[in-house]
C-alpha cells in the first residue's frame, strides 16, 4: 500500500488495520504527517500543528494496543480539531486575532472524549474567524485552500477541516455548526459531515458563536466514520446547558439496513431555488439512486422555511454579541472587516426582536415535527452551488438575485433553528470539478435514521472514493 | 412545546393593542413577504442605530451606522412582518432549565 493509499483510507479501514496490527498507529500519523508536509503550503489547513505531541500520543497507542488494551475504532487515529475547540495548554484562537493568545487550561468536553477514545490529535485547524463565516478566508492567519481547486474556498466556518480531510491529513476532523459550518465546507470539499441533533454532543469548551445554534460535528471521508466518531463524543454533559439526558445509541447499529420502505421528502420549493444546475442535476440523480434503492420518493411543502435566514441572523448576532461584548468595546478594530458586523449589528437589537425570531424558531420546529410525520428524512441540496472561488461574489442564480448567505447557508441553516440531524454526503461533480453535496435531515434524535440513508446512498455510489489530484 | 391551558390568543383577544394576530401566516406561504411591523416598531435608519450604538456603549461612527443600517433593517423587516397563525401561542426556542440537584 503506497503512503498516499494509507492517508486516504477511511477511519473505519485504518481501524480496523490497527486493531488487528497491520498498521500501527505510528504508521498511520507518518502517512498523513508526510502528506501534511508536502501539501500543506498549497492547501494552509492549519493554524497550530502539534505534531510532536501527535507522535507522542501515537507512540503511547502503539504501546497500549501491543499490551491488549484496545480502546476502540479511535484508538491510534489522527484527527483534527477545529482552531475553536479548547485544547489544554495549546493555543485556541478561533481564527480571530482577539484570541490569538488564548490557551485554555482544559480540554473541552470534546476533545477529552476523543482522548479518552485514544485519538491521535494532529492539531488546531483554520476557520473562518469566530467561526461567523463561509469562507475559510481568514486575514489573521491566512486562507485555507480548497484540495479540489486550489483556487476555490473550502468553505466553513470549518474549512480547515473540509480541507485537511479532503487532502489526507487527517482521517476525520471535527468541525462545529451554527448555520452549516460542518456541512458547507463538507460538500465543498467532497466528504461527508454531521450535525447531530442539538444537544446531542457537548458544546463545553467550544468557543462560542452563538449558543442556542452551536454544534459540535465531524467532517470525515464516509458516513460510517462520521457514526464512529459520534459514538465517541456523543453523550449528556451537565456543564453544557444545551445538552440532553438522553439515551446514546451505537450510531453504526443500522448503517446497513438500507432505504427500503423509507419515506423520503423533497421540499422543492424553497431548497431548490434558485439552485446552480450542475447542483441541481447531481441532487435529482442521487434522488433517483435512493428511490432505486427501495426509498419511496415524495415532494414536500415546508414554505415556513422560507424565512430561515432572517430568523436565524436575528438570533445569531445578539447571542455574538453578548459572548463578544468586550471584544466590540474595547478592541473593535481586531475584527476582520467582513465579520465585525454580525455582532456591531446584533448588540443593536431589541430583545423582543430577538425573542420573536426565537417564538418564530418554535413554529418551525413545530412544521418540520409535522412534515417528518409524513415522510422520514428531507432530502436536499446542502448549498446552492459548488465553492466559489476565493473573492469571488456571486450575487445572481438561474437569473435571480441570490446572496453568498443564501448561497452557503440557506438549506442547512433552517435545521440549525430546529435543531434536527442533518447529514452531507458528496454526491457528484460539477463540470469544473468541484464537489457537490446532497443533505440529509432527519427528525430529533434519529441520527440512526439519517445515517442509514447516508450509507444506503454512500454504498451505491463511488463519489466518496475519489479523491483529488494534488 | 407546552401549551397553555388558555389560549394567550384568546386571553388577549379582548385586550387592546397585540392581541390582535397579523394576516400573515407560514403556513400560507406569506412567511417571506414583508409586512407592517408590529405597533409601535420603527423601521432602523442610521441615525436610530448611532443613538442606539451609544446607548449600548459601543463606539459607531456616522458612517458604519449608515453601513449597517441595511443589515439590521433587511432581516428585521421580513421577521417583524411573519405572524403565524398561532403566533400568539409560541414560546420562545431558549429554555431556563433548573438541573437536577439543584
Amino acid at each position: 500500500m503506497s503512503a498516499q493509499e494509507l492517508a486516504y483510507l477511511s477511519l473505519r479501514e485504518a481501524a480496523d488495520r490497527v486493531r488487528q496490527r497491520q498498521v500501527s498507529p505510528v504508521e498511520l500519523l507518518e502517512a498523513v504527517l508526510a502528506r501534511t508536509s508536502a501539501l500543506e503550503p498549497r492547501i494552509h489547513a492549519y493554524i497550530t500543528p502539534t505534531f510532536d505531541e501527535a507522535m507522542a500520543a501515537a507512540r503511547q497507542a502503539e504501546q497500549e494496543i501491543m499490551a491488549g488494551r484496545y480502546l476502540g475504532p479511535l484508538h491510534g487515529i489522527p484527527i483534527a480539531l477545529k482552531d475553536n475547540y479548547w485544547t489544554r495548554g495549546v493555543k485556541t484562537t478561533a481564527g480571530a486575532k482577539l484570541l490569538a493568545d488564548f490557551v485554555p487550561t482544559e480540554d473541552g468536553t470534546v476533545v477529552s472524549k476523543l482522548r479518552a477514545a485514544g485519538a491521535v490529535l494532529t492539531g488546531k485547524l483554520n476557520m473562518h474567524e469566530l467561526a461567523m463565516g463561509g469562507t475559510t478566508v481568514n486575514p489573521h492567519y491566512g486562507t485555507t485552500h480548497n484540495p479540489w481547486g486550489l483556487d476555490r474556498v473550502p468553505g466553513g466556518s470549518s474549512g480547515g477541516s473540509g480541507a485537511a480531510v479532503a487532502a489526507g491529513f487527517c482521517y476525520a476532523a471535527m468541525g462545529t455548526d451554527t448555520a452549516g459550518s460542518v456541512r458547507n465546507p463538507a460538500a465543498f470539499c467532497g466528504t461527508a459531515g454531521l450535525k447531530a441533533t442539538y444537544g446531542r454532543a457537548s458544546i463545553y469548551g467550544i468557543v462560542p458563536y452563538a449558543w442556542t445554534m452551536d454544534h459540535a460535528g465531524p467532517l470525515t471521508r464516509t458516513v460510517e466514520d462520521a457514526a464512529l466518531v459520534m459514538n465517541a463524543i456523543a453523550g449528556y454533559d451537565p456543564k453544557d446547558e444545551g445538552s440532553a439526558d438522553v439515551p446514546v445509541p451505537d450510531f453504526t447499529a443500522s448503517l446497513g439496513a438500507g432505504v427500503a420502505g423509507l419515506r423520503l421528502g423533497v421540499p422543492r420549493s424553497y431548497f431548490f431555488s434558485p439552485l446552480d444546475p450542475a447542483v441541481r442535476a447531481a441532487v435529482d440523480a442521487a434522488i433517483g439512486v435512493l428511490r432505486d434503492l427501495g426509498a419511496s420518493v415524495e415532494e414536500v411543502d415546508w414554505p415556513g422555511a422560507a424565512p430561515s435566514v432572517p430568523i436565524y441572523q436575528l438570533i445569531r448576532g445578539p447571542e455574538a454579541a453578548s459572548f463578544q461584548e468586550q471584544f466590540l468595546r474595547v478592541h473593535p478594530d481586531d475584527y476582520g472587516a467582513d465579520v465585525r458586523a454580525t455582532p456591531q449589528v446584533g448588540a443593536l437589537v431589541l430583545a423582543t426582536d430577538y425573542l420573536r425570531a426565537q417564538r418564530l424558531r418554535s413554529a418551525l420546529r413545530s412544521e418540520m415535527a409535522t412534515l417528518l410525520k409524513r415522510v422520514d428524512a428531507l432530502l436536499t441540496p446542502t448549498t446552492r452551488t459548488p465553492a466559489p472561488r476565493i473573492g469571488e461574489q456571486v450575487t445572481e442564480l438561474e437569473g435571480q438575485p441570490a446572496s453568498s448567505t443564501l448561497i452557503g447557508i440557506g438549506n442547512t441553516v433552517p435545521f440549525n433553528l430546529t435543531g434536527a440531524p442533518a447529514l452531507s454526503v458528496p454526491c457528484g461533480f460539477a463540470p469544473d470539478g468541484m464537489p457537490i453535496g446532497l443533505q440529509i435531515a432527519g427528525r430529533a434524535w434519529d441520527e440512526a435514521t439519517v445515517l442509514r440513508i447516508g450509507a444506503a446512498y454512500e454504498q451505491a455510489t463511488s463519489w466518496h472514493q475519489q479523491h483529488p489530484d494534488l | 412545546m407546552r401549551k397553555p391551558t388558555v389560549s394567550r390568543r384568546k386571553f388577549l383577544a379582548g385586550a387592546s393593542g397585540g392581541g390582535a394576530a397579523l394576516a400573515l401566516g407560514l403556513a400560507s406561504g406569506g412567511a417571506a413577504t414583508a409586512g407592517p411591523a408590529p405597533q409601535g416598531a420603527a423601521a432602523p435608519d442610521p441615525e436610530l442605530l448611532e443613538q442606539l450604538a451609544q446607548y449600548a456603549n459601543l463606539p459607531m461612527s456616522p458612517a458604519r451606522a449608515a453601513e449597517l443600517t441595511p443589515v439590521l433593517a433587511s432581516p428585521l423587516a421580513i421577521v417583524r412582518a411573519l405572524q403565524p397563525d398561532d403566533y400568539d401561542n409560541l414560546e420562545p426556542a431558549v429554555a431556563f432549565r433548573v438541573p437536577v440537584g439543584g
